[in-house]
Formats: structure tokens, C-alpha cells, sequence
């Protein structure tokens, strides 16, 4: 629970922080899906992930974006003495709060932005303890603006999923779709 | 101030990086096929030892824990009765010779698995992992971290039993640095 407290700390702050100061967000709204490919997990295979973000560009360069993930596992699959076996991967939750260099598309131009942040990470599989976990994500991804008020974004990122000493890796592959809320050009 | 604050980033990166480099490994370990087993004493028993083989040996020395335990394989009733099928562990070497013997000196592992009379199953991975207690994968985990040698007794729980077990494979998710 200790790491959703902080969690929730960097969300409330992206919220309140920018207007107690005075400056006006550009804010959006999204949805993305793509593909979570585990990496070095045996027990585990790809599956769909799919969620919702909130951009908002605090500043020219930066933009704070909370967001909601579901993961849904992918069937790890083995083969035994000729018997095929498959073990159901993990379903996972998370929430939390990516920073991107960058506007993530809520301004005119095609950019390109590096992005990094926190989660917390909630595990469940039938036949295994829950995990409720501290991760972090870093990435890269494009967007472009096909109309003013729409932006469309691809990212490519790595997810890291603390588990005591070690840990689990995804590779997640989005496309995105954010509707420019206000704060920009173009938005209604 | 300024080292101290680079120390703490230095301690970070490793830290993060430990974590890092780290997955999960399958291991699979196959039993005598087929495992026949009855309630004539002395009990079947599976003398384990994890060093023959070659994917743990490789990962051994980095293991922290054990992300995922099954038994998995195709097991037949042979007999006209139900059956609940148990494993039980045991961290040495041992030879008990009758089912109550093993109830009371190993530790119960997994189970128990419902066969119908003369009923034939194949367990699942997923209903497999689903069977093992929790205090026995500690042990296990501990067994696994230090030689890797254990002793497995496969019983039923009824005062008569005969089941065969086909294929039987021990699986275990290594959680290791790589």
C-alpha cells in the first residue's frame, strides 16, 4: 500500500501543483492497446494491454501523464513427455504516472518524446499468489495530430515490475488516440 | 554533499540494474515414467537431484526464489474406488516406509488431486500450481537454493490405492538473476 501512497502523491500533484502555480495545462484525454510481450519469463506469454491516459503538458518540454493499464496475460506453452501443457499468464493492473520530454501531441508538430515513470503494479494468476508491486516504465514513442483536435501516438516501452530481488520485464508496443481537451489549439 | 548524492545515485543504478538483470527460468525435471504407485509398502518413493540437471546447475548459484511449482503428467486410477492423490516432500534423504509414516515425518506438497474410479486425467498446469502449500514451497525453495537433493513420496489418501502416473514432471520457475 506504501507505494500506491506515493503514487497517488504524484498524481494529486500533476493535478494541483500546475494551477496553484499559475500556469495553465494543456490537458488530454486517451486511449491506447497494443501488445505486452514478457521478456525472459518462462511462464508467461504475450498478451493484449489496453488503458487510458491523462496528458498534461505542464510545460513546453515536459508533460506529466497519469494513466490506468490492463494487461491481459498471454498462455505460457510447454511440452512434457509428448503432452502439451499451457500455464495462464498474469493479469495485470496498473496506475500511475509516466513524465515525457516532450507534449506527447498535444501541440501541432510530429514530435518525438522519451518518457519515464512509476506504477504500481497489481499481478494475479489462477494457481499463483497476487502481486502487488512498486514498477517503473521507460520508453519512446511518436505522435502526430492528423486533425487539431486528435493526436495519434506509437510507443515502444520497457516495463520493469519489481519482485523482491528480481523482478519481470514486459516489452509493451501502443498506439494511442488522445483528444485534445483544452489548452490547445484547435480543441473545441 | 555532492558525493554523498552520487553515492546514493551510484547505489540506485545498481540496485535497479540487479533487478534488472534477473527472470524467470523453467526447469523441468521428469520422474520414473510410468510411476506406478500403490499403497503396498514400501511407499513409492522419487529420490530428486536437482544437479543433473543442466538449466538449474546454470542457475543455482542466482537463485532467489521459486516463481512457480507444478507436477504435472497424465495419471490413471486403477482402481474401482476415488482416490485423493498427495506428494509429499522431504528435504533429506529418506525411506519412509508406509503412508502414515510419510504423512507424519515429510511435509505435505501438493494435493490433494480427485480421481473418480478408474478415472483418467490430465493435470493441469494451472489446477497443478494451484494444488502446492504454501509452507512446503518455502521449504522446497530453501531445498532448491541450497543442493537441490529431496526425496518426493507419492500417496492417495485412502487406506487402498493403485494409480499410474504417465509422463510425470516435476516443473519449477526459477525467479534468478541472470
Amino acid at each position: 500500500m506504501k507505494q500506491r501512497g506515493w503514487v497517488a502523491l504524484g498524481l494529486g500533484l500533476v493535478f494541483f501543483a500546475g494551477p496553484a502555480a499559475g500556469l495553465a495545462p494543456k490537458i488530454g484525454a486517451g486511449a491506447f492497446g497494443g501488445a505486452s510481450i514478457p521478456i525472459v519469463q518462462d511462464d508467461n506469454g504475450t498478451g493484449p494491454i489496453y488503458g487510458i491516459r491523462v496528458p498534461v503538458n505542464l510545460l513546453q518540454f515536459l508533460t506529466a501523464e497519469p494513466y490506468f493499464a490492463h494487461t491481459g496475460g498471454g498462455e505460457a506453452e510447454e511440452t512434457f513427455g509428448g503432452i502439451g501443457y499451457t500455464r495462464s499468464g498474469f493479469e495485470i493492473n496498473s496506475f500511475g504516472l509516466n513524465a515525457a520530454i516532450g507534449n506527447v501531441g498535444l501541440a501541432p508538430a510530429f514530435s518525438v518524446f522519451p518518457y519515464a515513470g512509476v506504477g504500481s503494479y497489481a499481478l494475479t494468476r489462477d494457481g499463483s499468489d497476487d502481486l502487488d508491486e512498486f514498477g517503473f516504465q521507460v520508453g519512446l514513442g511518436v505522435a502526430f495530430s492528423p486533425i487539431p483536435a486528435l493526436a495519434v501516438d506509437a510507443r515502444g516501452e520497457l516495463s520493469v515490475v519489481a519482485t523482491d530481488r528480481t523482478s519481470r520485464k514486459f516489452a509493451n508496443i501502443t498506439v494511442g488516440l488522445t483528444y485534445k481537451l483544452f489548452g490547445v489549439p484547435g480543441a473545441p | 554533499m555532492r558525493n554523498w548524492r552520487l553515492l546514493v545515485a551510484a547505489a540506485a543504478l545498481a540496485g535497479g540494474g540487479c533487478i534488472l538483470a534477473s527472470g524467470q527460468i523453467l526447469v523441468s525435471f521428469g520422474l520414473e515414467n510410468p510411476l506406478t504407485v500403490t499403497n503396498v509398502t514400501p511407499v513409492n518413493r522419487e529420490s530428486i537431484d536437482l544437479g543433473t540437471n543442466s538449466d538449474y546447475v546454470e542457475h543455482k548459484d542466482n537463485l532467489e526464489s521459486l516463481a512457480d511449482v507444478a507436477l504435472l503428467g497424465q495419471i490413471t486410477n486403477n482402481s474401482a474406488s476415488p482416490v485423493n492423490v498427495e506428494v509429499y516432500f522431504s528435504a533429506t534423504p529418506t525411506s519412509f516406509p508406509t503412508p502414515d509414516e510419510v504423512r507424519a515425518g515429510a511435509k505435505k506438497l501438493w494435493g490433494p488431486f480427485p480421481l473418480a474410479a478408474n478415472e483418467t486425467k490430465i493435470i493441469r498446469w494451472d489446477e497443478s500450481a494451484a494444488l502446492i502449500d504454501d509452507a512446503a514451497r518455502d521449504a522446497l525453495t530453501a531445498e532448491v537454493k541450497a543442493d537441490g537433493v529431496f526425496t518426493l513420496y507419492i500417496i492417495g489418501t485412502t487406506g487402498t490405492f493403485s494409480f499410474t502416473v504417465d509422463n510425470p514432471v516435476l516443473v519449477l520457475v526459477l525467479d534468478a538473476r541472470v
